[in-house]
């Protein structure tokens, strides 16, 4: 059994990142794993950059976890991908949804959000696998863009060599979703698992 | 969240620290819980009251109006004999410290429970102070958790431990405790007890009585000792005698994450219930190992303690930790700062080497623009602030903030804020500022902050005749931490009745009163233009319900929200909207040199519509 398995999930503040951190974490538990899964709230999350750490195996203690012990890193936005991107080791994977979420300090700069390229080429001096989707123009193709992160869980389930089986993944996403938006998300998470393309 | 209140013994789930704390309180029958929201303690109180509106939880819930009046109602419940709870942030156990002293003098009867949840770092708070001095300051029992699971035990074992000292107790926790998910596993439930209320003289603190108290509190406290002494939560580890390592809280996870990280093999002193001090055990632990390394965030409490212990036992022992400057005072600790001191004094080494990452990430830095928290799309706060700046335009102003999302307003454009201090401050530091300047004075100050601890400082100030405007931003909510109901509310669940601002204001003797919808700008730019030329106390009460809260609510309800829009064929690229009013969704594009609204960001409030001089933004009404 793993020993020990280290996630980022990064984001804006409001875009779902925690919601996959609990679904993540739950299906990691009753894979049986330990679990610990820490995040930050109040001032710390109002449109600002979120981020929060999700370990899982039979030996995970602390809330966090070192830079460059990161097995995956999961971001909901890609500057976001490219600031936690110390978190992840070399022969790991980062996963990204391209959708670009402007931060207001550009337009107060008068600057352009800089090259999705740009991005994954300073990524790639940290880790290799760098995988991009398009969650949220998926998610809004399935009719809601409040479900691109379900889209991007998917595609950590597929190309992120996370210990846990996408049934199990499935299962709690039944669990914590309300009953009239189970299909919806379910639908989701499958289309991420396909849609994921390596860069 | 409904698991909470099952009788389902060996059930394991996971669960977040704050929530933990609850099943905890739950399993000891608690009968009484009490709190003041504030973050990292927020979640205790949110769950209880959940427990309550949704689930039916047999005991009692509040929100107090602030941290001392939490505690001293959860004591009036412990004198009737129930075991009782209440929950506050660091910051909070300051304002609930007077009762908390004396209340270690008059002692409790039924189980009472104090949490302190701590913010090293201050991720959501303006100190870091460490509460752990609370504990050796008052005379309190103290217990400090290491995971969820220690914070459920925890909680159900504090009870018993302030019932048989007569104390209360001190739950310490910090954000990465209280804010972290893990695995635990439910315990049976206990019988709430029947109130009984007992009369006695000895909780009457005049000083004939508080004399005997304090006495009575020390041989409570010599019992507490014994208590830690053979505590189930302090644990030896005897591994390597070469490293002896001594910690608690959270930084007994981080810990175990660096020796297994480095390889090392030390032994460990874990202590779980810190204070009073189990001095027996400490010394052997340190008799028994070639050297001590005390493991702790924020201050030396621990260290400092250990430190005197070996002295009085006479042990040679040497002892590291931050008076050798190995481990910093400020700030959460993390497993690589305790790795890097035990490659330092251990001779293992790290096993990655961070100058490198560091060199290539600072190509990566001239991309990342910072993304700092902001005040929401729609937030009515930022209208006020567009409001006031436009009002004092030319004029030098000194401004006033207090806790909350309005903080926000000393970014950027408004940078609103010559002092933020605590609660309330906003007001008490406007009569001494006001008294002594000739300018205009403002203080702004949230709902929910003012009933905490504004009202006092108002009296002062009319009582005193100080100039200023106090600008109370009624957003009807205590949005900051989550939305939980503010008195003068009736937005959420409430016993009571809704108190009016306007009629306390009116009441406190504040003779120049304003009221104003803070979304009608012109209105409430003229307002505060007229407010400021008053002479004496006045009062602007900027009334508009939460963006956030409302959004929410439309979002559950299914009602869309329509969207601003920009003109391009009117936009001028003046950028008014941006340098002066900065919402969330605004979008400057370098290429056309105009303004455009991110549709999905904004929450088509309209407020903006009113800022730009070329009438260019506009609203489509929903067909």
């Amino acid at each position: 059994m793993t020993e020990e398995f280290n996630v980022l999930i990064a984001g804006v503040g409001g875009t779902g990142v925690l919601t996959i951190a609990h679904i993540l974490g739950s299906s990691a538990l009753s894979a049986g794993f330990q679990v610990v899964q820490s995040e930050l709230h109040g001032m710390s999350q109002r449109g600002g950059s979120v981020s929060t750490h999700l370990r899982m195996g039979t030996h995970v203690y602390g809330p966090t976890f070192p830079e460059g012990t990161g097995d995956l890193l999961v971001a909901m936005e890609p500057i976001e991908a490219l600031r936690n991107i110390k978190s992840v080791r070399s022969t790991g994977a980062v996963i990204f949804n391209n959708y670009k979420i402007r931060p207001l300090f550009l337009s107060i700069l008068k600057k352009e959000y800089p090259s999705l390229e740009l991005l994954v080429q300073q990524m790639k001096q940290f880790c290799q696998n760098v995988y991009s989707i398009d969650a949220t123009t998926i998610a809004k193709e399935l009719g809601a863009s409040i479900v691109a992160n379900i889209v991007l869980l998917g595609a950590a389930l597929a190309k992120g060599s996370i210990p846990i089986s996408s049934e199990t993944v499935i299962e709690e996403i039944k669990n914590t979703v309300p009953e009239r938006f189970i299909d919806l998300n379910v639908q989701a998470f499958q289309a991420g698992l396909k849609a994921v393309n390596k860069l | 969240m409904k698991q909470i209140l099952e009788d389902d013994i060996g059930k394991k789930t996971l669960l977040m620290g704050n929530v933990a704390i609850v099943r905890g309180a739950i399993e000891a029958g608690v009968s009484f819980a009490s709190t003041y929201p504030g973050t990292p303690a927020s979640e205790i109180g949110d769950t209880f009251a959940t427990l309550v509106s949704r689930f039916g939880w047999s005991g009692y819930f509040e929100y107090s109006t602030n941290e001392a009046v939490a505690l001293e109602a959860a004591a009036g419940a412990s004198f009737a004999g129930v075991r009782a709870i209440c929950s506050m942030k660091h910051v909070g156990a300051n304002v609930a410290a007077d009762p908390l002293f004396s209340l270690a003098y008059t002692g409790v009867d039924g189980g009472l429970v104090v949490v302190t949840a701590d913010d090293p770092s201050c991720w959501s708070s303006q100190n870091e102070q460490d509460n752990r001095h609370y504990a050796v300051h008052a005379g309190l029992p103290m217990l400090e958790p290491t995971s969820s699971q220690e914070a459920l035990e925890m909680a159900r074992v504090a009870f018993e431990i302030s019932e048989k000292t007569r104390e209360p107790v001190l739950l310490r926790t910090t954000t990465r405790i209280a804010h972290t998910y893990g695995n635990v596993v439910f315990g049976p439930i206990q019988e709430q007890k029947t109130p009984n209320f007992e009369r006695r003289i000895s909780r009457v603190m005049v000083p004939s009585n508080a004399r005997p108290a304090h006495l009575r509190l020390l041989e409570n406290l010599e019992l507490a000792q014994e208590l830690s002494e053979n505590s189930e939560f302090n644990k030896t580890l005897m591994k390597d005698s070469k490293l002896g390592i001594i910690t608690s809280g959270i930084s007994y996870a981080y810990t175990l994450d660096a020796l297994k990280w480095l390889g090392i093999n030390a032994s460990i002193l874990k202590l779980g219930m810190p204070y009073p001090f189990p001095k027996k055990m400490i010394a052997e632990f340190v008799e028994n190992v070639d050297k001590v390394l005390v493991v702790e965030e924020l201050d030396p409490w621990l260290e400092t303690q250990v430190r005197a212990i070996a002295q009085v036992s006479s042990l040679n022992t040497p002892i590291f930790g931050k008076e050798q400057g190995l481990l910093p005072q400020a700030f959460e600790l993390s497993t690589k700062q305790i790795a890097l001191v035990l490659d330092k004094i251990s001779g293992k080494t790290l096993p990655i080497d961070y100058t490198e990452a560091n060199e290539k990430f600072e190509s990566a830095k001239e991309l990342l623009v910072s993304r700092p928290p902001q005040l929401c799309a729609g937030c009515p706060h930022r209208a006020s602030f567009y409001a006031i700046k436009q009002a004092t335009k030319g004029q030098e102003v000194y401004v006033g903030n207090d806790i909350g999302c309005y903080a926000l307003g000393i970014a950027p454009p408004f940078h609103l804020g010559d002092w933020l201090v605590c609660m309330g401050a906003s007001v008490g530091i406007a009569c001494g500022t006001a008294q002594v300047v000739d300018n205009p004075v403002i203080a702004v100050i949230g709902d929910s902050t003012f009933f905490h601890a504004g009202i006092p400082a108002l009296i002062n100030a009319v009582q005193n005749n100080a100039n200023f405007t106090l600008v109370v931003l009624d957003n009807l909510t205590t949005a900051m931490t989550g939305h939980q109901p503010s008195p003068g509310s009736k937005l959420g669940d409430m016993r009571g009745t809704a108190i009016k601002i306007d009629d306390l204001v009116k009441g406190c003797g504040v003779k120049n009163i304003y009221k104003t919808d803070p979304y009608k700008l012109e209105e409430t730019i003229q307002i505060f233009e007229d407010a400021i030329k008053q002479d004496g106390p006045t009062v602007v009460i900027a009334r508009h319900v939460c963006a956030l809260f409302l959004d929410r609510m439309k979002r559950r309800k299914g009602i869309k929200i329509t969207p601003s829009r920009v003109d391009p064929e009117k936009c001028e690229g003046c950028r008014t909207c941006i340098d002066e009013f900065s919402c969330v969704p605004f979008v400057w594009d370098t290429s056309t040199k105009q303004m455009r609204i991110e549709e999905v960001l904004c929450d088509g409030c309209g407020v903006c519509i009113n800022v730009c001089p070329y009438h260019a933004i506009y609203k489509e009404e929903a067909q």
